[in-house]
């Protein structure tokens, strides 16, 4: 170093001004790239608009080619796609709450009317009135899913309902006859209990008969079919102590701990349950319609069918759907997109949901395409059942739901009854629906 | 005959070495060559049991598909626009800072630099909420600006690693450059950087892995699906249903291999660089 000509260095440079210069030129340097890398195109377009969406790959990808669609149709209007990755409901209450989320939001019913509650979203009766939408074009079930209250929150692109995906070669290896129209849980308990199998002899099952989510979308059906629900109809009694609801759960229970055809915890570990029915280790599992796109290409035959039934039928249903946020600077515009978004050619290409409008479901299923199941009627006989109704996803879901799942892990892991856990969970979830 | 036996024991030490070391590669590597092997396979097989680690065929259209389903051009260039502005600005900022927290002499100085260890104490979630506040005044949220910016103001752990690492060059060199009439930005400029590349190297391949692999900044500062990153994509396979492994699997080995190369060829700088600073009084 120090042979180097220190004439290069002029001595009587301030070391501060030379390293202040250097800082200035790179700092400036910096803002340059950065300008030229958030820097806009389209400059003409005056209105943007801000689309905040998540899905499946194949679904954000469909909608970014809605909104190149949509600008083409409007071209003062420029759609900014704002993709969320992780928990939607926390990204877009994060936006909301700071006064930054997007004007159009993809929304479901779970978040929906806490967002709503929270005076947060646009109420679109006035708008619909206005132009005339028809929303009986709809499935009952998916307006259950964006109305509360008397008001309507947003416009329906898509549902789900739960159905039984049951693996037809393991049915056909032990003889056992396949789920037939209005069977019941007796049926369904005699089928599990023939098809779970410990193939090699180890003393551990190796495919169970049946599965079935613990979480309020699994357990829920049953008690409806228990002719049972959460809470009474004005959402202010916690109603699950009734022996109806508590013979549902109890069933559920019996399936993993008494019978042992379901897979507990432990069996299912950190394994997703849809990729053990695809790799054959669950012979009869209820799953969202969306199981089908996970099954694509599976190495067995398999096929769909209604829940079983009790007193009655009874499903829940997941809605999909676009909300305007109330501080949109350009509520016309949004009302635009959604409309296109819900109403015109995008709502034909609804994948791996059931559209919400009747006429559009009903002629994707009876299409035939590949990919549906054979018995796919029965997934419109669901979408149309009274029984299928939007879980009480209420404005304080999340408080009351998180107290909910803590009480019943007890019942789930198998150390705790039914009853005890439902009556520590009633006067907890009563004080949070009083407040 | 002894000599024999001495060469026959060190030849079994080093058969049990190797054997030791090739456990701990296979033990290593294996996640890898799983996420490869995933990346490969159709979506069914992925579960499959007992486990297919060589899938019947080998899909690479799960790579074309990945490009097809989202931008990841654009993510890839977005990512390495901040990565590398990142590691550029905490090169600069943190090396100078160290040079003056090490060389210069002023009052306060060890203060300072204590002070600036404390803020280590701080857990990042704490300052999350007020941090996110003051960018959304400015004004920066969807911009990278909350991502880099803040790269330029330095950070304690990569000045307190460069500081120790220069207090360890002797002092000789700077007065022998001073007495050659060099400028305290000379020194820092000749003398330390030029000594310090290891340690820089290190704090550039930490700062560069973390900026590529950050994911909760990201998350909340960029909306715009144009100016998102890599790891944003990436948590876009793992859906709200259900995840799509084998893509997830393809995303993420492209989403690796340039980290991997980075790893590869500054690998020698690298463990210099924490060997450096770990020994010598």
């Amino acid at each position: 170093m120090n042979h180097r000509d220190p004439r290069r260095q002029s001595p009587h440079r301030p070391a501060g001004r030379c390293l202040a210069g250097v800082v200035a030129r790179l700092l400036a340097g910096v803002a340059v790239l950065l300008v030229a890398a958030c820097g806009g195109e389209d400059e003409d377009r005056r209105i943007e608009l801000r689309w905040g969406l998540w899905g499946t790959p194949e679904a954000v990808q469909n909608q970014r080619r809605f909104a190149r669609d949509f600008m083409r149709l409007h071209p003062n209007v420029r759609v900014e796609i704002e993709p969320v990755a992780g928990d939607v409901t926390v990204a877009f209450s994060m936006r909301l709450a700071g006064g930054d989320a997007p004007d159009v939001l993809y929304a479901g019913n779970w978040f929906l009317f806490e967002f709503a509650d929270k005076g947060t979203l646009l109420p679109l009766d006035d708008l619909i009135a206005r132009d005339g939408i028809d929303m009986g074009q709809f499935f009952d079930s998916a307006l259950s899913g964006i109305q509360w209250d008397g008001a309507t929150y947003a416009l329906p692109e898509a549902i789900n309902v739960e159905m039984l995906f049951y693996n037809q070669d393991i049915f056909d290896r032990y003889g056992v006859p396949y789920p037939e129209p209005g069977w019941t849980w007796d049926d369904y308990l005699e089928k599990a209990r023939r098809l779970t199998q410990d193939t090699d002899g180890d003393g551990r099952t190796d495919i169970w008969g049946c599965y079935v989510w613990t979480w309020i979308p699994g357990f829920l059906p049953f008690m409806l079919q228990n002719e049972s629900n959460m809470f009474d109809d004005d959402f202010r009694r916690f109603t699950m102590d009734d022996p109806r609801a508590i013979e549902a759960l109890q069933f559920i229970q019996d399936l993993i701990f008494r019978y042992r055809v379901a897979p507990g915890r432990q069996a299912l570990q950190s394994q997703l349950s849809i990729d053990m029915f695809a790799s054959g280790r669950i012979a009869m599992g209820s799953f969202g319609y969306w199981g089908v796109r996970e099954l694509q290409g599976a190495p067995f035959r398999w096929d769909v069918a209604e829940l079983p039934r009790r007193r009655t039928t009874g499903n829940v249903v997941h809605v999909h759907s676009f909300a305007i946020n109330r501080e949109t600077e350009h509520p016309e515009e949004a009302w635009e997109l959604i409309k296109y978004l819900t109403l015109d050619e995008p709502a034909r290409e609804v994948v791996y949901l059931i559209p919400a409008q009747k006429r559009i479901a009903a002629e994707m299923i009876r299409a035939g395409n590949e990919g549906m199941p054979a018995n796919a009627e029965a997934i419109l006989a669901t979408a149309t059942d009274p029984n299928t109704v939007s879980p009480p996803f209420g404005p304080r879901f999340g408080e009351y739901s998180s107290v909910l799942g803590l009480e019943l892990d007890g019942v789930w892991l198998g150390k705790v009854s039914v009853e005890e856990a439902v009556r520590k969970a009633k006067p907890q979830i009563e004080l949070i629906l009083s407040e | 005959m002894r000599r024999g036996s001495h060469k026959l024991s060190r030849r079994l030490f080093l058969l049990l070495l190797y054997a030791v070391l090739t456990a701990g590669a296979v033990v290593m590597v294996a996640p890898f060559l799983w996420m490869v092997s995933t990346s490969l396979k159709a979506p069914h097989e992925t579960f499959m049991l007992p486990p297919i680690w060589i899938p019947e065929d080998f899909r690479f259209e799960n790579y074309a598909e990945v490009f097809d389903r989202l931008p990841f051009f654009r993510f890839l260039l977005n990512t390495a626009t901040i990565a590398g502005l990142v590691t550029f600005g905490v090169l600069l900022s943190c090396s100078l800072t160290a040079f003056a927290l090490s060389r210069l002499r002023f009052r306060g100085r060890d203060l300072v630099f204590y002070i600036l260890l404390a803020t280590m104490i701080i857990p990042a979630p704490v300052t999350l909420v007020p941090i996110f506040a003051i960018m959304r005044r400015l004004e920066w949220t969807n911009t990278f600006l909350p991502l880099v910016v803040p790269a330029f103001f330095g950070g304690a752990f990569p000045v307190f690693l460069l500081r120790q690492f220069f207090m360890r060059i002797p002092r000789d060199l700077d007065e022998a450059a001073v007495m050659d009439g060099c400028s305290a930005f000379g020194i820092y400029w000749r003398v330390i950087l030029p000594l310090g590349k290891p340690a820089l190297a290190t704090i550039g391949l930490i700062s560069f892995m973390g900026a590529w692999n950050d994911f909760f900044g990201p998350l909340i500062y960029l909306y715009s699906i144009k100016k998102q990153t890599l790891t944003l994509g990436l948590a876009t396979f793992q859906g709200y249903y259900a995840t799509d492994w084998h893509l997830l699997m393809a995303a993420t080995v492209i989403v690796t291999l340039p980290i991997l190369l980075a790893f590869l060829f500054s690998q020698r700088f690298f463990v210099e660089g924490i060997t450096m600073t770990g020994i010598k009084g």
